[in-house]
């Protein structure tokens, strides 16, 4: 009579954990030694469309032959031979099991799947399977990691002209200077400059000022042919353009071309010691892949030709040259 | 204090058996990443004493970790960790997952694809002392930590007998080289039962 209240006691216990089992909110499933399938909770139910009785017994391969040789399936196989623990990301396996939405009213994309597969120990190993439905988190992450790279966007661009500023340009001029340098590609970096701004402010104040920077920024970017080339504001009225893969001769006829269309925009500048408009002093200089110097050293060798430009007289274009070469 | 120490002979065959594994869970990276990753353990070290965790610091040259731990039960028991220095661990998720990590910090989403990482090379080496020394592991799901080496390792101070396995990884890909750490904590019972397993395998080698 005791015994059989055990058992009573038992099948009891035994019916509540399956009850539990069955209302927890993700995929169980729990394979036996064998590879078959012992069972499968009413999550799974809902997302596969697959009975609890229609699995039951079933190899869980054949059931799911598209996860053959798949990460899920070896970890299966380590869990029932070796005793070992996986973790399946999300991340780093793509919707492993063909579930989906069952309150979709069309069938969806596949649930995005975060699956842990552990080892039972009773008198024979079982493997215990749960999968969690992370589509929610993974959305969120995506926004997230949107909104970010849009906040980034704006932190790196010049509010007044709309062009990279110069964090964007230090930031490009050192990925680009590590490509050339592992690539042996040449690099050419331009330096510019509005001559005598400071009077052109003072005469025509600082909204004229400001318009006259837009319309320079603009006039160098029509220039700019290739999507790689880039054009940043340095700093107040000067300018900077990257080059990636340009040799020194072809960035010099790039920045007389600039040079030539800020001349031809014809803004006028009274005050300008050069001419009655305004016009740019340019400083180029370039890098060979098997130069020894760093960007920072590039950048201001063209703004060293900058200033040689503005010394023979503005409105020009300065070539960096090595001082060894002049000597 | 006893000092514990390994042969020239049990250390080439421990960096045998790691690389075995580690080769082994190279081969399943692989193919999550389409592209081809070989991993190497060149370097074992033994560490014992108290201050094993400033050990570790000085190794690692961070002081802050990112660790993927998992613990293992059986023939040999032991608590592993896969350690990265803080400021790598966004390198090798940006490099697997294929995605821009713009925060600091990994998301839970790259926390969770660095557990696996570890979760796959720990596994593997594992796997690979279970052939070669025959004996059985049982492994836990793998937990992330960051932080200070002190908190991640919580090495129980009052226990001078635990021993601790160092092991340099190294992650190659094309155009990358992450160097990565291995980390086994042992109790002296298991550090034992470990020697005892490898001398086994050792003349087991010899005898053919």
């Amino acid at each position: 009579m005791q015994i059989n209240d055990a058992l009573i006691l038992t099948d009891e216990r035994l019916y509540i954990f399956k009850a539990a089992a069955h209302q927890i909110n993700g995929g169980v499933a729990i394979i036996d030694d064998a590879g078959r399938v012992w069972f499968w909770n009413k999550w799974l139910e809902e997302k596969s469309g697959l009975s609890c009785e229609a699995v039951t017994g079933k190899p869980f391969l054949q059931l799911f032959p598209e996860i053959n040789n798949s990460r899920l399936a070896l970890s299966i196989d380590e869990a029932l031979k070796r005793g070992h623990s996986s973790l399946l990301s999300q991340s780093l396996n793509k919707a492993p099991l063909p579930l989906y939405d069952a309150a979709a009213s069309l069938p969806g994309n596949r649930l995005e799947q975060a699956i842990h597969v552990t080892p039972l120990e009773c008198h024979s190993r079982y493997c215990l399977v749960q999968i969690n439905d992370v589509s929610i988190a993974v959305k969120k992450e995506r926004l997230l990691r949107e909104q970010a790279d849009s906040l980034r966007g704006l932190a790196y661009l010049d509010a007044l002209t709309g062009i990279p500023n110069r964090r964007r340009m230090d930031e490009y001029l050192g990925d680009e200077f590590k490509r050339a340098i592992r690539g042996s590609t040449p690099l050419s970096v331009i330096m510019l400059d509005i001559d005598y701004f400071k009077q052109y402010n003072d005469t025509y104040n600082h909204s004229a000022g400001d318009f006259c920077l837009q319309r320079v920024a603009n006039a160098i970017k029509a220039v700019l042919r290739r999507p790689a080339d880039m054009v940043a504001r340095y700093g107040g009225e000067e300018f900077s353009v990257i080059l990636p893969d340009t040799p020194t001769h072809a960035a010099v006829a790039l920045a007389e071309d600039i040079r030539k269309q800020i001349e031809s925009l014809d803004i006028l500048h009274e005050a300008s010691d050069v001419t009655r408009h305004i016009t740019v002093s340019i400083g180029v200089a370039g890098v060979l892949p098997d130069s020894k110097i760093s960007a920072e050293e590039l950048l201001g060798q063209a703004d060293l030709a900058l200033y040689q430009a503005k010394n023979k007289g503005r409105n020009r274009v300065s070539i960096y040259k090595e001082p060894s070469a002049v000597a | 204090m006893t000092l514990h120490d390994l042969s020239e002979l049990q250390r080439d065959a421990l960096i045998e058996i790691f690389n075995i594994g580690v080769g082994q869970a190279a081969g399943s990276m692989s193919q999550i990443v389409g592209e081809a990753i070989t991993l190497s353990v060149p370097i074992i070290e033994l560490l014992h004493g108290n201050n094993q965790a400033d050990a570790i610091g000085a190794v690692v040259r961070s002081p802050r970790i990112c660790a993927v731990s998992q613990t293992f039960t059986g023939g040999i028991n032991s608590k592993a960790f896969l350690i990265f220095p803080e400021g790598k661990t966004r390198e090798i998720v940006r490099r697997m997952i294929g995605e821009s990590v713009s925060a600091e910090e990994l998301s839970d989403m790259e926390q969770e694809a660095l557990s696996e990482i570890g979760n796959i090379i720990l596994n593997s080496c594992f796997s690979s002392m279970s052939d070669l020394l025959h004996a059985d592991f049982q492994s836990s799901l793998p937990t992330y930590h960051l932080g200070l080496v002190s908190d991640v390792m919580t090495v129980q101070k009052t226990q001078d007998d635990n021993l601790l396995l160092l092991l340099h990884i190294d992650f190659s890909m094309p155009n990358d080289q992450i160097h990565g750490y291995l980390v086994f904590l042992l109790t002296l019972p298991s550090f034992n039962a470990l020697i005892e397993r490898i001398d086994q395998f050792l003349s087991g080698i010899h005898a053919n």
